[in-house]
């Protein structure tokens, strides 16, 4: 289970009732584009503290390099804080919040690999930084487990992973690159974590390897899916006995269910009737499965489907707005559960041009709460959905031949270059409903 | 899958949306008043360049089934499809063609 979903309820205090109205309501907040210069942004998915404060991410180009920004949203729901993490090299980054409540940064810059670790209250208090100075890193990723290790994966040079362990402290325990036969291919940057210390890291062709909590690699895998290669678009998750995988190709959208200790995929459901983009996923605490993706490329929808653990459908709904090209499906939407809210990250407009706009709604994940609603001078609309879907059965296929494993010796260098706090960027936020 | 129409006609709906009218309902008890379920049927084989399109239920022998149709991508979807392929070349750092840099452009 990601650290995310680990975190499930834990704004819910012992003595049962919720601090700080955090989960009262759901809320849309849109961030202005003030700090970007041409409106090519990529927001993160959302982290979420004890308290509900709401964190995300926003990549900016600004300039070359992109920019980085982290926007903090309270229960109000209100814009109070931004900070910049500074100019970088890669619009992609990732923001998570620690058992202990701070805040976790994995980024690049420069050709290195960076993670940080920030007072959760004041962020320009460092509590520690380490990068790895290796090739030139893209979709990156990481997450937590129970004992604060920091399990990081990224793209090296000629599409190899990299895959990285830091302890709650940040230093590095050890690293491994894996390429195929050919020296290139892999480069993915999922990764899932389960209880026992497993790791699960997909490659660029979608191949997943799984890791013990030494490093060793145990076995390699790949669905029948033949998803076209996306290696930022893809999403693992674990429970205690599961692992998933969601992926896309053209109409379809495939989710699969491997057994941790390896057998046969549990299920696979695939989407017909609509040409679907970038689909990502979250599980919450039940088991539910939660899949958010645009159609591609010039939809104006984007969908929110909800499957219970025989993978039945529980409800479909869709978000549409009157603002320019509706959602932007160049760029990835994602989805993360806490508790009972499911709080949906994208970008809206259109895949080019200078309007591009962040938006995150925090939505009930019992399906209630459509409607429309007004924000500054658009329309924003939660229905039912009509997708139609049908599922199938997935076989696996045994790669273990046919990738090169190495260890990797990672740089430690100590980077704790504070986050500068600016309020530059502002935030059109309501209430939902 | 289950799948359902509402007392509205409206199709498709799903367990969910049943439970957020009668919170206390399961699959395995009878269907709220109004609601009705729809069975799987078969999907049709789908050709190359074409796509599958599902329409409102058919009833056979006072059952409602799903109805699947297969329809052509027109041009204007193929040609999105295309764009929709160089996109994800360039995320994944690979080298495209002067000819698809323009298609991306628009």
């Amino acid at each position: 289970m990601p650290l995310i979903s680990t975190l499930a309820n834990a704004s819910v205090c012992a003595y049962g009732f919720t601090r700080g109205g955090a989960l009262a309501s759901g809320f849309i907040a849109k961030f202005a584009d003030s700090w970007a210069t041409n409106g090519f942004d990529y927001i993160t998915p959302a982290a979420v503290d004890s308290l509900g404060n709401v964190w995300v991410g926003v990549g900016a180009n600004a300039n070359s390099p992109w920019r980085q920004d982290i926007f903090k949203i309270s229960s109000v729901p209100a814009l109070t804080g931004q900070w910049q993490i500074g100019n970088n090299d890669n619009k992609e980054f990732r923001v998570s919040v620690s058992s202990d409540d701070n805040l976790l940064v994995a980024t690049s810059y420069l050709s290195r690999y960076i993670v940080k670790k920030h007072n959760g209250t004041t962020p320009t208090t460092n509590i520690w930084g380490n990068s790895d100075a290796s090739g030139s890193p893209l979709h990156q990723n990481f997450v937590q487990d129970a004992s604060g290790n920091v399990y990081g994966s990224y793209t090296g040079s000629n599409f190899a992973t990299q895959f990285i362990k830091q302890n709650s402290s940040g230093t590095f325990q050890w690293g491994r690159t894996w390429t195929n036969s050919s020296g290139n291919g892999a480069g993915g940057a999922s990764i899932a974590i389960d209880s026992s210390g497993n790791s699960y890291n997909k490659s660029y062709d979608d191949v997943i390897c799984k890791r013990d909590s030494a490093g060793n690699r145990s076995f390699l895998f790949r669905s029948n899916i033949n998803a076209f290669s996306a290696p930022n678009y893809y999403t693992l998750v674990t429970d205690s006995s599961t692992l998933t995988g969601i992926t896309n190709k053209g109409s379809a959208i495939a989710i699969w269910q491997y057994p941790l200790t390896g057998g046969t995929a549990v299920n696979w459901i695939y989407n017909t009737t609509t040409t679907s983009s970038m689909a990502t996923m979250a599980i919450d605490s039940s088991g539910n499965t939660y899949v958010v993706h645009a159609t591609a490329p010039s939809s104006t929808t984007l969908y929110i489907t909800k499957f219970n653990t025989s993978g039945s459908i529980v409800w479909q709904r869709q978000i549409t707005s009157t603002f320019a090209s509706g959602v932007a499906n160049s760029t990835v939407p994602y989805i993360v559960i806490k508790g009972t809210w499911m709080y949906v990250s994208y970008n809206e407009g259109p895949s080019t041009g200078s309007t591009r706009q962040p938006m995150l709604w925090k939505l009930p994940t019992d399906g209630s709460a459509t409607g429309s609603y007004v924000l500054g001078s658009y329309t924003y609309t939660y229905a039912t959905a009509s997708n139609s879907w049908t599922s199938t059965t997935a076989t696996f296929q045994d790669l273990s031949g046919f990738y090169s494993d190495s260890s990797y010796a990672p740089g430690d260098t100590n980077d704790t270059t504070a986050l500068s706090s600016i309020t530059t960027a502002s935030a059109t936020t309501r209430n939902v409903p | 899958m289950s799948q359902y129409i509402d007392p509205n006609g409206e199709y498709p709906k799903h367990i969910g949306d049943i439970q957020l009218e009668y919170p206390l309902w399961d699959e395995t008890q009878k269907l709220p008043k109004g609601w009705q379920e729809v069975l799987e049927s078969e999907i049709p084989n789908i050709p190359d360049g074409y796509k599958l399109i599902e329409t409102m239920p058919i009833e056979i022998d006072g059952k409602k089934f799903r109805n699947f149709e297969v329809e052509k991508y027109t041009d204007a979807e193929l040609l999105e499809q295309k764009i929709w392929a160089i996109r994800n070349r360039v995320a994944a750092g690979q080298m495209i063609t002067a000819e698809e840099a323009k298609l991306l452009i628009g």
